[in-house]
């Protein structure tokens, strides 16, 4: 399988008035086609900003990024970026407008998936009707609609409860499965990472640089199958000893 | 239990409400009452400082001379004029700082002297360069309202949430995208304000201009009494003056409403 992009020896330093700040430093990995990869790492150690760097958002210090062909991203950010003065609907329709890609036929997408996420009854709701976990689940309706080339997923259950939160990565591992997209998801949570990636990525605390790759392989299961078995337990202890070590 | 505290509290809204309306009209009646009596009695002078009926019977006299209306629509237009410029003008340069940053950099301090000029001070070079007419009146008006204004947006739209910018840029928005989804709809409280601010300051610039030029409108109207020292043609301008800035503000209000229920 290709890869769709490959990061090398890229690092990140920020500049503040006197202060030099290194977030990165010498990243290396490829994002096949239709992988999922999971970055996890601290609080602070710069998994953010190496989404806003993959997404053209953000400059960095050193190194080099090869696209294979000019991309389209779908990026859900950490911070809550809902317009308030928008409702849920056309929140959701935000992607699709400033992308020029022609909603109406998109309706019944939208339709279904803010039925799967419980968000039907809040259609024409504005933001600030909404709980934070409800807001978090309309970003992420924003950013599945434009069916991008590669989704970066910054926290994107942070705000939900554990249940929704394990039934909506669940729903997002089939998502991105069976239109065979790559997705990157940035987390500091291990088993989230453990249960819905192919490839888990562990960075080390500032300046970040990666620990270790570690493969995963759930034998065709999916997040929820896959959180019940001896392998997960496995898996998760591994990076939670390489994490408590770095 | 529950229904009857939720009524209690509505009816303590509404109680609050009757009682500041209430209030207001008496202190407007016995203000007026008072000023009345006093001057029918002689206690003030009625020549200096008129008196409620003998203003609204100068009113009604000079509308059936027919020349008030023309004073009324002449400083109506000029209101509508300025305003509308100035909110163009100031728009357009708003977007303009926005837009380039190291522009309003540069003229941020520049903005900042010019508005705390007197301006009043530059009427009579304004009648000598643009002459005695209407065009003055307007740019007396545009130099009151347009720093205000532009200070106003500009503050406005740079309060624009940077986080929200990167999430159109990450979808390939274009600058012209992202001014007109993100940037002036996330200004609309700080374009409103500048509508409100912008509303009072043109009544302030066409008056005196209309002083400054002295041929017609409300302003004039209130120098011509003062010449022929006829203070109930003051005092009629000064209480025209009054509503047409209560109307023209409760048109702005309007407008917010209108903006907020979107
Ligand atoms: N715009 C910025 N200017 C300066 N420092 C920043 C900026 N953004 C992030 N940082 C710093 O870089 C580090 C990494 O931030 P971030 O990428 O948000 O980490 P993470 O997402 O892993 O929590 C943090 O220490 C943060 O304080
Ligand atoms: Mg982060």
């Amino acid at each position: 399988m290709n890869s769709i992009l490959e990061i090398q020896h890229l690092s990140k330093h920020y500049f503040i008035n006197k202060e030099i700040i290194e977030v990165l430093k010498d990243i290396n990995f490829k994002v096949k086609d239709d992988e999922i990869i999971a970055i996890v790492g601290a609080s602070g150690c710069g998994k953010s900003s190496l989404l806003s760097i993959i997404s053209n958002l953000l400059d960095y210090t050193d190194g080099k990024i090869i696209y294979r062909k000019p991309l389209t991203f779908g990026y859900m950010f950490q911070s809550d970026t809902l317009f308030p003065w928008l409702t849920v609907r056309d929140n959701c329709l935000l992607g699709l407008k400033i992308t020029k890609k022609d909603y109406p036929s998109k309706e019944k997408e939208l339709d279904s998936l803010l039925k799967k996420y419980h968000l039907d009854a809040f259609k024409d709701k504005y933001p600030h009707n909404l709980s934070g976990g409800m807001r978090q689940r309309v970003q992420l309706i924003r950013t599945i609609l434009i069916n991008p080339d590669i989704l970066l997923l910054d926290e994107p259950f942070s705000a939900l409860d554990y249940q929704t939160h394990l039934y909506i990565a669940d729903d997002v591992y089939k998502l991105v499965k069976s239109n065979k997209k790559a997705m990157i998801i940035v987390t500091h949570d291990i088993e989230e990472a453990v249960s819905i990636a192919d490839k888990v990525i562990v960075l080390s605390n500032r300046p970040s640089s990666i620990i270790k790759e570690i493969a995963i392989n759930k034998h065709n299961l999916n997040p929820l199958q896959f959180r019940k078995t001896e392998k997960f337990l496995e898996y998760t202890n591994e990076i939670w000893e390489l994490m408590n070590n770095g | 239990m529950v229904e009857q505290k939720y009524h209690d509290y509505l009816k303590k809204l509404k109680l609050e409400k009757i009682i500041i309306l209430l209030s207001q009209i008496s202190i407007t009646i016995l203000f007026l009452g008072l000023w009345e009596l006093l001057s029918y009695f002689h206690v003030i002078n009625s020549f200096i400082f008129s008196s409620p009926s003998m203003i609204i019977k100068t009113i009604i006299n000079l509308l059936l001379q027919g020349r008030l209306m023309t004073h009324i629509l002449i400083t109506l237009k000029e209101v509508f004029m300025a305003f509308s410029l100035g909110i163009m003008i100031s728009l357009g340069i708003a977007i303009m700082m926005y837009e380039v940053p190291l522009l309003a950099k540069i003229i941020e301090p520049f903005l900042t002297i010019i508005n705390s000029l007197p301006k009043v001070a530059l009427g009579p070079i304004i009648i000598i360069w643009f002459g005695a007419n209407e065009l003055s009146i307007i740019v007396m008006a545009l130099l009151i309202n347009l720093i205000v204004s532009v200070l106003t947006i500009y503050n406005g739209l740079k309060e624009v949430d940077a986080n929200q910018i990167l999430l159109l840029k990450s979808l390939g928005a274009s600058r012209y995208d992202i001014l007109t989804n993100l940037v002036l709809k996330s200004a609309r409280n700080a374009i409103i304000s500048s509508l409100k601010l912008n509303i009072s300051m043109t009544l302030i610039g066409v008056i005196m201009g209309e002083f400054l030029v002295s041929k017609s409108g409300i302003g004039y109207l209130i120098i011509y009494g003062t010449q022929i020292f006829n203070l109930n043609i003051v005092m009629s301008g000064i209480i025209l003056l009054c509503f047409i800035s209560i109307i023209l503000y409760q048109l702005i209000l309007l407008i917010e409403k209108k903006q907020i229920k979107k």
